[in-house]
């Protein structure tokens, strides 16, 4: 804290020398009488009350909120020196923001007073409330006290979660009971087609139309419910931004809905950060897993970074032979593109959602924007059409004017249309 | 206002008060040009002029030199005090009546003090370069003393 005496008291003392001076050499005792109440009042500022002393915290009701809640915080300001009025400046940023006007209240000695006040969570992240300023003046406002209130509290904020009616079926399953239908035959709800009857076949399982017409038993066929591996691919090498809205944060949140909607239908998801700083989590299914995938994503961030990374830097079981590897990327740098162009080498079922960048650019209004706006937009045509030719989905996300299903309906329709070939 | 008020009642008692009035109106304007541009460095220009209309004519006043100097405080206290209530704030209940009632409290007892220093004036002293020297290094340590402790208090 910073104790600092009002610049009016060095014009008092000023005002007063000249004063007593003028009062000396014109010999007029009044100029020494208007200058004593300026005396008087320097005088008690410095020697009538006790020094200014200043104790608080800052305290937030809870430590995890969902994006859009608002968080209740309280600033608790103790005095121990002469009453004061205190100057309460709350702790705001864009992203964790209260109003900026401060609180003036008046401290009596050795008293504490809490200040209520509410947080609005702007965006997911990890935030940082506080610490808040205070500023306390003594009675007469000739001294001040200045300085930093409690220690800053950590607020990890979740991204809001989307509910989705549509997902991106795999292409393979794995055989554990889920609730996507295999592509494969076995016992199941889904009829697949029709076969002789084999010793083994339950009676229940006879299709006795069939049995009829052709007067040979046939059984009926039917594709079994499994559950998938969907690997959730966050491209995170750059991003385009514009307004505290961008790329990543719209990734973010669909990363999000896409791993609520795959876990909830008991699929297991798994969470590859790729960029300038590489996290995973392994394949796990559960809301536990939801957990952790929602808590690993408050740490997404675009770091700079001119390392050259490719997938041989993701350990083995995170991609699961069978797995839908599902990317969200703006398609920005050349080793995120790689490392998809890679996975889509090595036979994976791999679905791409780009969250367009087209949206947070700023229109060009022409002139000399005109002709490079144009050849990046057939540069990433081309590098769509790159894709495609693998028979790989590329959708386009224009964040936040048309809506993830849109992409994921996107995907579907390739996928019915263009289905790759699958590694033997 | 207050400053204005200072003047008017100044000009009614002196001579030529066509020149007093000038240095109303003027100490009015700076306290009014301080206040419009959240800057405080017309206002000990304000107090210098509203105290030389005071001190410069000679002759008798209707107001006394202690009240004159305490209502020279009340306008400075006011408009330095106007100055720090610029911010916007959320100001609770109690915040504003503490400093009035210091600053008032100030302003009253400042009227006896100041009188006993125009008593202490009246006394029969022959004046003499001794006494004169006396009185300046008193000024000095008077100021010095005050700086002093603004400087220490500051420190703490």
């Amino acid at each position: 804290m910073t104790l600092s005496a009002s610049p009016r008291l060095q014009t008092y003392t000023a005002l007063t020398a000249i004063a007593l001076v003028a009062a000396l050499a014109a010999g007029r005792p009044e100029l020494a009488a208007l200058a004593t109440p300026f005396v008087l009042l320097v005088a008690v500022a410095l020697v009538g009350s006790a020094p200014l002393a200043l104790e608080g915290t800052l305290r937030l009701d809870r430590e995890r909120a969902l994006e859009g809640e608002r968080v209740r915080a309280t600033a608790t300001v103790s005095g121990g020196g002469t009453p004061a009025r205190v100057e309460l400046y709350l702790p705001t940023t864009e992203r964790l923001h209260t109003d900026p006007s401060p609180i003036a209240f008046w401290l009596p000695r050795g008293q504490r007073r809490e200040i209520p006040f509410e947080l609005a969570v702007e965006r997911w992240g990890v935030h940082h409330a506080g610490p808040a300023m205070v500023r306390a003046r003594d009675r007469l406002g000739t001294f001040a006290l200045e300085g930093k209130l409690g220690r800053p509290c950590e607020l990890r904020a979740y991204p809001s979660v989307r509910r989705l009616d549509t997902l991106i079926e795999p292409l393979k399953t794995r055989p554990v009971l889920g609730s996507q239908v295999s592509r494969e035959r076995g016992e199941g709800i889904e009829f697949a087609d029709l076969r002789p009857l084999v010793p083994g076949d339950r009676v229940r399982r006879i299709n006795w139309r069939a049995t009829s017409r052709r007067r040979v038993p046939y059984v009926n066929v039917q594709h079994p419910e499994h559950s998938a591996d969907v690997v959730l691919f966050l491209d995170t090498f750059a991003e385009a931004e514009h307004a505290e809205e961008g790329t990543l944060d719209a990734a973010v949140h669909a990363a999000a809905a896409l791993a609520s909607a795959y876990l909830a239908q008991r699929d297991r998801v798994a969470l590859v950060s790729f960029g300038g700083v590489l996290y995973w989590l392994t394949p796990s299914a559960g809301t536990r897993q939801l957990y952790r995938i929602v808590d690993a994503l408050l740490a997404s961030d675009v770091r700079l970074s001119y390392a050259w990374k490719d997938i041989t830097h993701l350990p083995r079981r995170l991609l699961p032979a069978r797995a839908l590897v599902l990317a969200l990327s703006p398609l920005l740098d050349a080793r995120g593109v790689g490392a998809l162009l890679d996975l889509r080498a090595r036979g994976y079922d791999l679905a791409v959602v780009e969250v367009s960048p087209m949206a947070h650019t700023p229109a060009g209004d022409g002139g000399s924007y005109r002709l490079p706006l144009r050849l990046w937009r057939l540069q990433r045509d081309a590098l769509r059409a790159r894709f495609e030719m693998l028979g790989v989905p590329v959708a386009r996300w224009e964040h936040p004017r048309t809506s993830l299903e849109l992409a994921i309906e996107e995907v579907t329709t390739f996928r019915r249309h263009a289905r790759p070939a699958l590694r033997s | 206002m207050l400053a204005a008020a200072l003047g008017i009642t100044t000009a009614a008692d002196a001579e030529p008060s066509a020149a007093i009035l000038a240095g109303a109106a003027l100490a009015t304007f700076l306290l009014a040009l301080a206040l419009s541009t959240d800057h405080s460095p017309p206002i000990p220009v304000a107090l210098l002029v509203l105290g030389a209309i005071y001190a410069v004519p000679s002759g008798d006043r209707v107001v006394a030199a202690p009240i004159y100097g305490s209502g020279l405080l009340l306008t400075a206290e006011l408009a330095y005090w106007s100055l720090d209530e610029r911010v916007r704030e959320r100001m609770r209940a109690g915040v504003v009546g503490p400093r009035l009632l210091a600053i008032l409290a100030v302003a009253a007892a400042t009227i006896p003090a100041s009188a006993l220093v125009l008593i202490a004036a009246e006394a029969d002293v022959a004046r003499s370069p001794g006494i004169t020297a006396a009185g300046a290094a008193a000024i000095v340590a008077c100021v010095g003393l005050l700086t002093v402790l603004a400087r220490l208090r500051s420190g703490n």
